[in-house]
Protein backbone atom coordinates (compact mmCIF):
# COMPACT_ATOMS: atom_id res chain seq x y z
CA UNK A 1 0.00 0.00 0.00
CA UNK A 2 1.85 3.22 -0.60
CA UNK A 3 1.08 6.53 1.14
CA UNK A 4 -0.39 9.11 -0.92
CA UNK A 5 1.59 12.26 -2.24
CA UNK A 6 0.41 15.28 -1.31
CA UNK A 7 0.14 18.02 -4.22
CA UNK A 8 -2.13 21.10 -3.43
CA UNK A 9 -0.13 24.10 -4.91
CA UNK A 10 -1.01 24.98 -8.90
CA UNK A 11 1.73 24.32 -10.74
CA UNK A 12 3.62 26.68 -13.25
CA UNK A 13 4.43 29.95 -11.64
CA UNK A 14 5.82 32.54 -13.97
CA UNK A 15 7.74 34.31 -11.34
CA UNK A 16 9.93 31.03 -10.61
CA UNK A 17 11.33 31.17 -14.01
CA UNK A 18 12.80 34.66 -13.47
CA UNK A 19 13.96 33.49 -9.94
CA UNK A 20 16.01 30.53 -11.21
CA UNK A 21 18.42 33.13 -13.62
CA UNK A 22 18.42 35.23 -10.54
CA UNK A 23 19.59 33.10 -8.02
CA UNK A 24 21.75 31.81 -11.04
CA UNK A 25 23.35 35.01 -11.13
CA UNK A 26 23.80 35.18 -7.78
CA UNK A 27 25.37 31.65 -7.52
CA UNK A 28 27.97 33.03 -11.01
CA UNK A 29 29.29 35.80 -8.79
CA UNK A 30 29.48 33.55 -6.00
CA UNK A 31 31.33 30.91 -7.98
CA UNK A 32 33.35 33.58 -9.82
CA UNK A 33 34.55 35.08 -6.31
CA UNK A 34 35.43 31.27 -4.80
CA UNK A 35 37.16 30.60 -7.78
CA UNK A 36 39.77 33.75 -7.22
CA UNK A 37 39.85 33.38 -3.91
CA UNK A 38 41.11 29.67 -4.36
CA UNK A 39 43.38 30.13 -7.00
CA UNK A 40 44.93 33.40 -5.40
CA UNK A 41 45.96 31.45 -1.74
CA UNK A 42 47.18 28.47 -4.25
CA UNK A 43 49.18 31.10 -6.02
CA UNK A 44 49.99 32.93 -3.10
CA UNK A 45 51.30 29.30 -1.45
CA UNK A 46 53.32 28.06 -5.00
CA UNK A 47 55.13 31.68 -4.38
CA UNK A 48 55.82 31.26 -1.18
CA UNK A 49 57.23 27.99 -1.92
CA UNK A 50 59.75 28.51 -4.59
CA UNK A 51 61.13 31.48 -3.17
CA UNK A 52 61.57 30.26 0.79
CA UNK A 53 63.99 27.73 -1.32
CA UNK A 54 65.73 30.12 -2.78
CA UNK A 55 67.69 33.37 -2.30
CA UNK A 56 70.18 35.35 -4.84
CA UNK A 57 73.14 37.54 -4.46
CA UNK A 58 74.00 40.60 -5.81
CA UNK A 59 76.76 41.72 -7.00
CA UNK A 60 77.40 45.63 -8.03
CA UNK A 61 80.15 46.81 -9.19
CA UNK A 62 80.48 49.34 -12.35
CA UNK A 63 83.86 47.35 -13.48
CA UNK A 64 83.16 43.95 -15.40
CA UNK A 65 86.40 42.40 -14.00
CA UNK A 66 85.95 43.47 -10.67
CA UNK A 67 82.42 41.97 -10.89
CA UNK A 68 83.63 38.75 -12.15
CA UNK A 69 86.44 38.58 -9.06
CA UNK A 70 83.73 39.28 -6.61
CA UNK A 71 81.55 36.77 -8.49
CA UNK A 72 84.12 33.84 -8.01
CA UNK A 73 84.77 34.86 -4.17
CA UNK A 74 81.19 35.04 -3.21
CA UNK A 75 80.26 31.41 -5.00
CA UNK A 76 83.02 30.25 -3.63
CA UNK A 77 81.70 30.82 -0.20
CA UNK A 78 78.58 29.51 -0.85
CA UNK A 79 79.42 26.35 -2.36
CA UNK A 80 81.39 25.83 1.10
CA UNK A 81 78.19 27.04 2.73
CA UNK A 82 76.40 23.87 4.87
CA UNK A 83 72.83 24.08 3.26
CA UNK A 84 73.35 25.06 0.06
CA UNK A 85 72.37 22.79 -2.92
CA UNK A 86 73.43 25.03 -5.39
CA UNK A 87 74.87 28.18 -6.26
CA UNK A 88 75.18 29.41 -9.83
CA UNK A 89 76.09 32.56 -11.82
CA UNK A 90 73.26 34.19 -14.04
CA UNK A 91 74.63 34.25 -18.00
CA UNK A 92 73.95 37.03 -19.85
CA UNK A 93 71.04 34.84 -21.59
CA UNK A 94 69.55 34.28 -18.80
CA UNK A 95 69.82 38.19 -17.82
CA UNK A 96 68.75 38.71 -21.29
CA UNK A 97 66.00 36.59 -20.67
CA UNK A 98 65.22 38.13 -17.46
CA UNK A 99 65.24 41.84 -18.58
CA UNK A 100 62.72 40.85 -22.03
CA UNK A 101 59.54 41.47 -20.47
CA UNK A 102 61.18 45.31 -19.91
CA UNK A 103 63.48 46.23 -22.23
CA UNK A 104 63.01 43.78 -25.17
CA UNK A 105 65.02 41.68 -26.89
CA UNK A 106 67.21 43.92 -28.39
CA UNK A 107 70.47 43.03 -27.41
CA UNK A 108 70.81 46.38 -25.37
CA UNK A 109 71.61 44.88 -22.35
CA UNK A 110 75.44 44.44 -23.23
CA UNK A 111 75.35 48.62 -23.00
CA UNK A 112 73.78 48.32 -18.90
CA UNK A 113 75.19 48.59 -16.48
CA UNK A 114 73.21 45.18 -14.68
CA UNK A 115 74.29 43.64 -11.67
CA UNK A 116 75.23 40.21 -11.61
CA UNK A 117 73.11 37.68 -10.17
CA UNK A 118 73.78 34.83 -8.58
CA UNK A 119 70.97 32.22 -7.83
CA UNK A 120 71.73 29.87 -5.12
CA UNK A 121 68.96 26.92 -4.02
CA UNK A 122 69.02 25.60 -0.32
CA UNK A 123 68.23 22.35 0.73
CA UNK A 124 64.63 21.91 1.99
CA UNK A 125 64.80 22.84 5.44
CA UNK A 126 67.89 24.15 5.52
CA UNK A 127 68.35 26.40 8.70
CA UNK A 128 71.05 28.94 7.41
CA UNK A 129 72.20 32.19 9.39
CA UNK A 130 71.55 34.68 6.68
CA UNK A 131 72.94 37.09 8.05
CA UNK A 132 76.46 35.52 9.15
CA UNK A 133 76.48 34.50 5.35
CA UNK A 134 76.00 37.70 4.24
CA UNK A 135 78.85 38.78 5.91
CA UNK A 136 81.08 36.26 4.86
CA UNK A 137 80.06 36.80 1.42
CA UNK A 138 80.96 40.58 1.52
CA UNK A 139 84.30 39.87 3.71
CA UNK A 140 85.60 38.53 0.31
CA UNK A 141 82.85 40.30 -2.05
CA UNK A 142 82.67 43.67 -0.27
CA UNK A 143 79.86 45.03 -3.08
CA UNK A 144 77.65 41.83 -2.59
CA UNK A 145 74.07 41.98 -1.14
CA UNK A 146 71.39 38.94 -0.66
CA UNK A 147 68.21 39.10 -1.70
CA UNK A 148 65.85 36.79 0.58
CA UNK A 149 62.94 37.75 -1.58
CA UNK A 150 61.19 38.28 1.46
CA UNK A 151 60.59 42.22 1.00
CA UNK A 152 58.60 41.66 -2.32
CA UNK A 153 56.99 38.37 -1.20
CA UNK A 154 55.77 39.69 1.89
CA UNK A 155 53.96 42.96 -0.36
CA UNK A 156 52.52 40.10 -2.83
CA UNK A 157 51.07 37.89 -0.06
CA UNK A 158 49.80 40.31 1.67
CA UNK A 159 48.07 41.92 -1.83
CA UNK A 160 46.65 38.23 -1.88
CA UNK A 161 45.25 38.27 1.13
CA UNK A 162 43.74 41.24 0.71
CA UNK A 163 41.69 39.96 -2.60
CA UNK A 164 41.23 36.42 -0.74
CA UNK A 165 39.48 38.68 1.94
CA UNK A 166 37.46 40.91 -0.75
CA UNK A 167 36.29 37.48 -2.71
CA UNK A 168 35.27 36.29 0.47
CA UNK A 169 33.17 39.04 1.61
CA UNK A 170 31.68 39.26 -2.20
CA UNK A 171 30.65 35.59 -1.12
CA UNK A 172 28.95 36.54 2.04
CA UNK A 173 27.35 39.28 0.26
CA UNK A 174 25.65 36.91 -2.18
CA UNK A 175 24.41 34.08 0.06
CA UNK A 176 22.72 37.08 2.17
CA UNK A 177 21.56 38.17 -1.52
CA UNK A 178 20.19 35.23 -2.17
CA UNK A 179 18.40 34.58 1.28
CA UNK A 180 16.97 37.62 1.01
CA UNK A 181 15.53 36.87 -2.57
CA UNK A 182 14.42 33.60 -1.30
CA UNK A 183 12.65 35.25 1.78
CA UNK A 184 10.77 37.75 -0.13
CA UNK A 185 9.72 35.05 -2.73
CA UNK A 186 8.72 32.62 -0.41
CA UNK A 187 6.63 35.02 1.34
CA UNK A 188 5.02 36.47 -2.11
CA UNK A 189 4.61 33.25 -3.08
CA UNK A 190 2.71 32.23 0.00
CA UNK A 191 0.58 35.10 -0.08
CA UNK A 192 -0.19 34.32 -4.10
CA UNK A 193 -1.43 31.35 -2.33
CA UNK A 194 -3.29 32.39 0.50
CA UNK A 195 -6.23 31.20 -0.51
CA UNK A 196 -5.44 27.70 -0.94
CA UNK A 197 -3.17 27.99 2.14
CA UNK A 198 -6.06 28.70 4.17
CA UNK A 199 -8.38 26.08 2.63
CA UNK A 200 -5.69 23.08 3.47
CA UNK A 201 -4.91 24.76 7.03
CA UNK A 202 -8.34 24.38 7.55
CA UNK A 203 -9.00 20.96 6.01
CA UNK A 204 -6.06 19.99 8.73
CA UNK A 205 -2.57 20.18 7.04
CA UNK A 206 0.36 20.90 9.69
CA UNK A 207 2.84 23.49 9.47
CA UNK A 208 5.57 20.90 8.74
CA UNK A 209 2.92 19.49 5.67
CA UNK A 210 2.22 22.78 4.00
CA UNK A 211 5.77 24.57 4.27
CA UNK A 212 6.90 20.83 3.01
CA UNK A 213 4.94 21.57 -0.26
CA UNK A 214 7.07 25.03 -0.38
CA UNK A 215 10.15 24.08 0.46
CA UNK A 216 9.51 21.14 -2.54
CA UNK A 217 8.87 23.84 -4.81
CA UNK A 218 12.27 26.20 -4.00
CA UNK A 219 14.53 22.92 -3.90
CA UNK A 220 13.51 22.57 -7.53
CA UNK A 221 14.20 26.66 -8.05
CA UNK A 222 17.41 26.54 -5.97
CA UNK A 223 18.62 23.80 -7.89
CA UNK A 224 18.17 25.00 -11.28
CA UNK A 225 19.11 27.91 -10.13
CA UNK A 226 22.51 26.82 -8.69
CA UNK A 227 23.14 24.69 -12.20
CA UNK A 228 22.57 28.00 -14.56
CA UNK A 229 24.89 29.63 -12.38
CA UNK A 230 27.44 26.98 -12.16
CA UNK A 231 27.21 26.82 -16.29
CA UNK A 232 28.33 30.55 -17.12
CA UNK A 233 31.07 30.04 -14.17
CA UNK A 234 32.22 27.34 -16.70
CA UNK A 235 32.12 29.11 -19.58
CA UNK A 236 33.87 31.94 -18.26
CA UNK A 237 36.74 29.82 -16.89
CA UNK A 238 36.84 28.35 -20.12
CA UNK A 239 37.12 31.07 -22.08
CA UNK A 240 40.15 32.44 -19.35
CA UNK A 241 41.47 28.64 -19.75
CA UNK A 242 40.86 28.52 -23.76
CA UNK A 243 42.39 32.64 -23.75
CA UNK A 244 45.70 32.09 -21.64
CA UNK A 245 46.52 28.65 -23.63
CA UNK A 246 47.06 31.25 -26.80
CA UNK A 247 48.87 34.06 -25.22
CA UNK A 248 52.49 33.94 -23.27
CA UNK A 249 53.41 36.47 -21.84
CA UNK A 250 55.86 36.11 -18.66
CA UNK A 251 53.35 38.69 -16.97
CA UNK A 252 50.40 36.46 -16.53
CA UNK A 253 50.83 33.07 -14.63
CA UNK A 254 49.43 29.87 -15.61
CA UNK A 255 46.28 28.66 -15.59
CA UNK A 256 45.33 25.55 -13.54
CA UNK A 257 42.49 24.44 -11.76
CA UNK A 258 42.93 22.46 -8.27
CA UNK A 259 40.83 19.65 -7.51
CA UNK A 260 39.60 22.19 -4.10
CA UNK A 261 38.20 24.82 -7.15
CA UNK A 262 36.32 21.78 -9.26
CA UNK A 263 35.12 19.76 -6.01
CA UNK A 264 33.77 23.44 -4.48
CA UNK A 265 32.11 24.42 -7.92
CA UNK A 266 30.94 21.38 -7.87
CA UNK A 267 28.95 21.56 -5.16
CA UNK A 268 27.28 25.19 -5.58
CA UNK A 269 23.85 23.68 -7.16
CA UNK A 270 23.27 21.51 -4.45
CA UNK A 271 23.92 23.91 -1.26
CA UNK A 272 21.98 26.19 -3.05
CA UNK A 273 19.40 24.50 -3.38
CA UNK A 274 19.77 23.37 0.25
CA UNK A 275 20.29 27.13 1.28
CA UNK A 276 17.40 27.67 -1.02
CA UNK A 277 14.78 24.85 0.33
CA UNK A 278 15.88 25.25 3.92
CA UNK A 279 15.31 29.71 4.01
CA UNK A 280 11.85 28.70 1.91
CA UNK A 281 10.90 26.31 4.39
CA UNK A 282 11.48 28.75 7.38
CA UNK A 283 9.97 31.47 5.95
CA UNK A 284 7.01 29.72 5.43
CA UNK A 285 6.93 28.01 8.99
CA UNK A 286 7.39 31.60 10.57
CA UNK A 287 4.04 33.09 8.28
CA UNK A 288 2.13 30.14 9.08
CA UNK A 289 2.79 30.93 13.19
CA UNK A 290 1.13 33.61 12.88
CA UNK A 291 -1.76 32.07 12.04
CA UNK A 292 -4.39 30.24 14.38
CA UNK B 1 -20.11 18.59 21.64
CA UNK B 2 -19.38 21.42 21.60
CA UNK B 3 -19.73 24.49 24.34
CA UNK B 4 -19.20 28.18 24.48
CA UNK B 5 -18.89 29.64 27.85
CA UNK B 6 -19.54 33.60 27.68
CA UNK B 7 -17.51 33.64 24.18
CA UNK B 8 -16.90 37.42 23.18
CA UNK B 9 -14.88 38.06 20.04
CA UNK B 10 -13.36 41.13 18.25
CA UNK B 11 -11.29 41.91 14.76
CA UNK B 12 -8.75 43.80 16.06
CA UNK B 13 -9.31 46.74 17.79
CA UNK B 14 -13.15 46.82 16.37
CA UNK B 15 -16.29 46.60 18.33
CA UNK B 16 -16.99 43.04 19.83
CA UNK B 17 -18.59 41.06 17.08
CA UNK B 18 -19.51 38.18 19.26
CA UNK B 19 -20.58 38.79 23.15
CA UNK B 20 -21.38 36.64 26.00
CA UNK B 21 -22.23 33.77 23.68
CA UNK B 22 -22.94 30.54 26.09
CA UNK B 23 -24.07 27.47 24.31
CA UNK B 24 -24.01 23.10 24.87
CA UNK B 25 -24.25 21.46 21.81
CA UNK B 26 -25.07 17.41 22.73
CA UNK B 27 -23.38 14.87 20.43
CA UNK B 28 -25.44 13.88 17.24
CA UNK B 29 -27.23 17.12 17.84
CA UNK B 30 -28.82 19.25 14.70
CA UNK B 31 -28.96 23.37 14.80
CA UNK B 32 -29.88 26.02 12.82
CA UNK B 33 -27.85 29.14 13.07
CA UNK B 34 -29.79 31.77 11.87
CA UNK B 35 -29.62 35.49 12.21
CA UNK B 36 -29.78 38.35 9.66
CA UNK B 37 -26.90 39.17 7.81
CA UNK B 38 -24.16 41.09 9.18
CA UNK B 39 -25.56 38.85 13.08
CA UNK B 40 -21.93 37.04 13.51
CA UNK B 41 -22.95 33.69 12.22
CA UNK B 42 -19.53 33.00 10.39
CA UNK B 43 -17.74 34.46 13.00
CA UNK B 44 -19.10 32.12 15.17
CA UNK B 45 -18.76 29.30 12.70
CA UNK B 46 -14.72 30.10 12.38
CA UNK B 47 -14.60 30.03 16.26
CA UNK B 48 -16.17 26.49 16.18
CA UNK B 49 -13.46 25.60 13.01
CA UNK B 50 -10.75 27.01 15.04
CA UNK B 51 -9.93 29.50 12.26
CA UNK B 52 -10.05 32.16 14.68
CA UNK B 53 -9.30 32.32 18.73
CA UNK B 54 -12.05 34.38 21.38
CA UNK B 55 -11.11 37.69 22.79
CA UNK B 56 -12.77 36.63 25.85
CA UNK B 57 -14.53 33.27 27.32
CA UNK B 58 -14.06 29.82 27.03
CA UNK B 59 -14.60 26.82 24.16
CA UNK B 60 -14.79 23.37 24.15
CA UNK B 61 -14.63 21.01 21.01
CA UNK B 62 -15.01 17.19 22.07
CA UNK B 63 -14.82 18.14 25.77
CA UNK B 64 -11.42 19.81 25.01
CA UNK B 65 -10.33 23.08 25.99
CA UNK B 66 -9.57 24.78 23.01
CA UNK B 67 -8.34 28.47 23.93
CA UNK B 68 -4.74 27.53 24.67
CA UNK B 69 -4.45 24.21 22.65
CA UNK B 70 -1.33 23.87 21.09
CA UNK B 71 -0.90 23.57 17.46
CA UNK B 72 -0.80 20.25 16.99
CA UNK B 73 -3.98 19.68 19.27
CA UNK B 74 -6.04 22.45 17.06
CA UNK B 75 -4.65 20.24 13.55
CA UNK B 76 -6.18 17.15 14.92
CA UNK B 77 -9.24 18.55 16.28
CA UNK B 78 -9.68 20.43 12.93
CA UNK B 79 -9.38 16.91 10.81
CA UNK B 80 -12.55 16.32 13.11
CA UNK B 81 -14.37 18.86 11.80
CA UNK B 82 -16.09 19.11 8.08
CA UNK B 83 -17.08 22.87 7.06
CA UNK B 84 -18.94 23.63 4.26
CA UNK B 85 -18.94 27.02 2.70
CA UNK B 86 -21.37 29.13 1.08
CA UNK B 87 -18.68 30.09 -1.91
CA UNK B 88 -17.41 26.47 -1.89
CA UNK B 89 -13.29 27.14 -1.50
CA UNK B 90 -12.52 24.26 -3.61
CA UNK B 91 -9.54 24.64 -5.00
CA UNK B 92 -9.73 25.85 -9.01
CA UNK B 93 -6.44 23.89 -10.01
CA UNK B 94 -7.93 20.45 -8.87
CA UNK B 95 -10.45 18.17 -10.43
CA UNK B 96 -13.41 17.39 -8.74
CA UNK B 97 -11.68 13.86 -7.09
CA UNK B 98 -8.33 15.66 -6.07
CA UNK B 99 -10.44 18.20 -4.14
CA UNK B 100 -12.47 15.73 -2.34
CA UNK B 101 -9.07 13.80 -1.59
CA UNK B 102 -7.41 16.55 -0.08
CA UNK B 103 -8.40 15.84 3.84
CA UNK B 104 -8.01 12.31 2.85
CA UNK B 105 -4.51 12.74 1.56
CA UNK B 106 -3.47 15.43 4.63
CA UNK B 107 -4.46 12.29 6.87
CA UNK B 108 -1.93 10.26 4.86
CA UNK B 109 -4.33 7.93 3.69
CA UNK B 110 -2.79 5.35 1.35
CA UNK B 111 -3.91 5.93 -2.77
CA UNK B 112 -6.02 3.21 -2.41
CA UNK B 113 -8.11 4.13 0.63
CA UNK B 114 -8.41 7.60 -1.21
CA UNK B 115 -9.25 5.91 -4.96
CA UNK B 116 -11.76 3.72 -2.71
CA UNK B 117 -13.57 6.22 -0.81
CA UNK B 118 -13.74 9.22 -3.01
CA UNK B 119 -15.12 7.41 -6.15
CA UNK B 120 -18.03 6.13 -3.45
CA UNK B 121 -18.70 9.36 -2.01
CA UNK B 122 -18.55 11.41 -5.29
CA UNK B 123 -20.96 8.17 -6.60
CA UNK B 124 -23.26 9.02 -3.51
CA UNK B 125 -23.24 12.90 -4.13
CA UNK B 126 -23.97 12.56 -7.63
CA UNK B 127 -20.54 13.54 -9.03
CA UNK B 128 -19.55 10.48 -10.24
CA UNK B 129 -19.16 11.55 -14.11
CA UNK B 130 -17.28 14.74 -12.82
CA UNK B 131 -15.13 13.32 -11.22
CA UNK B 132 -12.02 14.65 -13.31
CA UNK B 133 -13.73 18.14 -13.71
CA UNK B 134 -12.25 21.15 -12.82
CA UNK B 135 -14.42 23.41 -10.25
CA UNK B 136 -14.83 26.19 -13.08
CA UNK B 137 -16.57 23.51 -15.30
CA UNK B 138 -19.15 22.97 -12.42
CA UNK B 139 -22.61 24.35 -11.93
CA UNK B 140 -23.57 26.05 -8.39
CA UNK B 141 -25.29 22.73 -7.28
CA UNK B 142 -22.28 20.56 -8.05
CA UNK B 143 -19.60 22.42 -6.55
CA UNK B 144 -21.81 22.94 -3.19
CA UNK B 145 -21.99 19.16 -3.47
CA UNK B 146 -18.32 18.79 -4.52
CA UNK B 147 -17.96 21.14 -1.12
CA UNK B 148 -20.10 18.45 0.83
CA UNK B 149 -18.44 15.90 -0.07
CA UNK B 150 -15.10 17.28 0.76
CA UNK B 151 -16.33 18.36 4.02
CA UNK B 152 -17.95 14.58 4.92
CA UNK B 153 -15.05 12.42 3.21
CA UNK B 154 -13.36 12.01 6.88
CA UNK B 155 -16.51 11.10 8.57
CA UNK B 156 -16.23 13.90 10.38
CA UNK B 157 -18.00 14.32 14.28
CA UNK B 158 -19.01 17.94 13.62
CA UNK B 159 -20.15 19.25 10.38
CA UNK B 160 -20.24 22.90 10.03
CA UNK B 161 -22.47 24.57 6.24
CA UNK B 162 -22.27 28.09 6.09
CA UNK B 163 -25.28 29.22 4.07
CA UNK B 164 -25.24 25.70 2.02
CA UNK B 165 -28.52 26.02 -0.34
CA UNK B 166 -27.91 30.04 -0.61
CA UNK B 167 -26.50 29.75 -4.10
CA UNK B 168 -28.68 26.59 -5.25
CA UNK B 169 -31.62 26.33 -7.28
CA UNK B 170 -34.96 24.86 -4.50
CA UNK B 171 -34.74 21.19 -5.80
CA UNK B 172 -31.04 20.95 -5.24
CA UNK B 173 -31.34 22.88 -1.70
CA UNK B 174 -33.92 20.24 -0.67
CA UNK B 175 -31.45 17.53 -1.52
CA UNK B 176 -28.87 18.88 0.38
CA UNK B 177 -30.74 19.08 2.88
CA UNK B 178 -32.23 15.59 2.84
CA UNK B 179 -27.84 14.64 2.42
CA UNK B 180 -27.49 16.91 5.53
CA UNK B 181 -30.28 15.44 7.82
CA UNK B 182 -28.97 12.14 6.84
CA UNK B 183 -25.36 12.54 8.02
CA UNK B 184 -27.23 14.04 10.90
CA UNK B 185 -29.00 10.37 11.44
CA UNK B 186 -25.57 8.27 11.23
CA UNK B 187 -24.22 10.37 14.10
CA UNK B 188 -23.14 13.67 12.78
CA UNK B 189 -23.14 16.50 14.67
CA UNK B 190 -24.91 19.34 12.70
CA UNK B 191 -24.64 23.33 12.80
CA UNK B 192 -26.12 24.57 9.82
CA UNK B 193 -25.88 28.85 9.17
CA UNK B 194 -29.08 30.47 7.11
CA UNK B 195 -31.41 33.07 6.49
CA UNK B 196 -33.57 31.21 4.73
CA UNK B 197 -36.68 31.04 7.05
CA UNK B 198 -37.79 28.02 4.84
CA UNK B 199 -35.63 25.47 5.89
CA UNK B 200 -36.16 26.64 9.79
CA UNK B 201 -40.03 25.92 9.39
CA UNK B 202 -39.65 22.39 7.20
CA UNK B 203 -36.98 20.77 9.59
CA UNK B 204 -37.62 20.62 13.21
CA UNK B 205 -34.51 21.58 15.15
CA UNK B 206 -33.36 24.14 17.60
CA UNK B 207 -31.89 27.14 16.28
CA UNK B 208 -28.88 29.14 17.79
CA UNK B 209 -30.19 32.69 16.77
CA UNK B 210 -27.80 35.74 16.78
CA UNK B 211 -28.77 39.14 16.61
CA UNK B 212 -26.41 42.03 16.72
CA UNK B 213 -23.61 39.58 18.00
CA UNK B 214 -25.82 37.93 20.71
CA UNK B 215 -27.54 35.03 20.90
CA UNK B 216 -30.20 32.88 22.31
CA UNK B 217 -31.44 29.78 21.88
CA UNK B 218 -34.86 28.96 20.36
CA UNK B 219 -36.13 25.49 20.65
CA UNK B 220 -37.19 23.43 17.85
CA UNK B 221 -41.19 24.48 18.03
CA UNK B 222 -40.82 27.81 18.34
CA UNK B 223 -40.34 29.68 14.93
CA UNK B 224 -37.43 32.25 15.09
CA UNK B 225 -38.03 35.96 14.24
CA UNK B 226 -39.62 37.05 10.60
CA UNK B 227 -36.12 37.95 8.87
CA UNK B 228 -36.39 41.45 7.09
Amino acid sequence: MSQTKLEFLPSGQTHRGLLNWVIGIMVFLTGMSIVAGIQLGLMAEDWRLSAADSLTVQIIHPKPDQRDQQTKAALAVLNSTPGVASARAMNDGDMSALLAPWIGDTGLIEHLPVPQLVEVKLMPGAAIDLQALEALIVDSAPNAAIDTHEQWLDDLLALAQAAQLIALSVVVMMVVATIATIVFTARSSLLAQQEIVAVVHMLGATDNTIAGAFQQRFWGVGLRGGLIGLGLVALVIGGVYFFSLNVQSAYLPQVTFHATTVIILALLPLVTGFITMLTARRTVKRVLAEMV
Amino acid sequence: MIRFDKVGMRYGQGDEVLSDISFDLAPGSFHFLTGNSGAGKSSLLRLIYLSQQPSRGLIHIMDEPMNAASRDTRVQMRRRIGVVFQNYRLLDHLTTFENVALPLRIKGATEEQVKREVRELLEWVGLANHMHSLPSTLSGGQKQRASIARAVINTPRILLADEPTGNVDSEMAERLMQLFMELNRIGTTMVIATHDPRWVGQYPAPQLHLEAGRMRMIPAAEKAPAIP
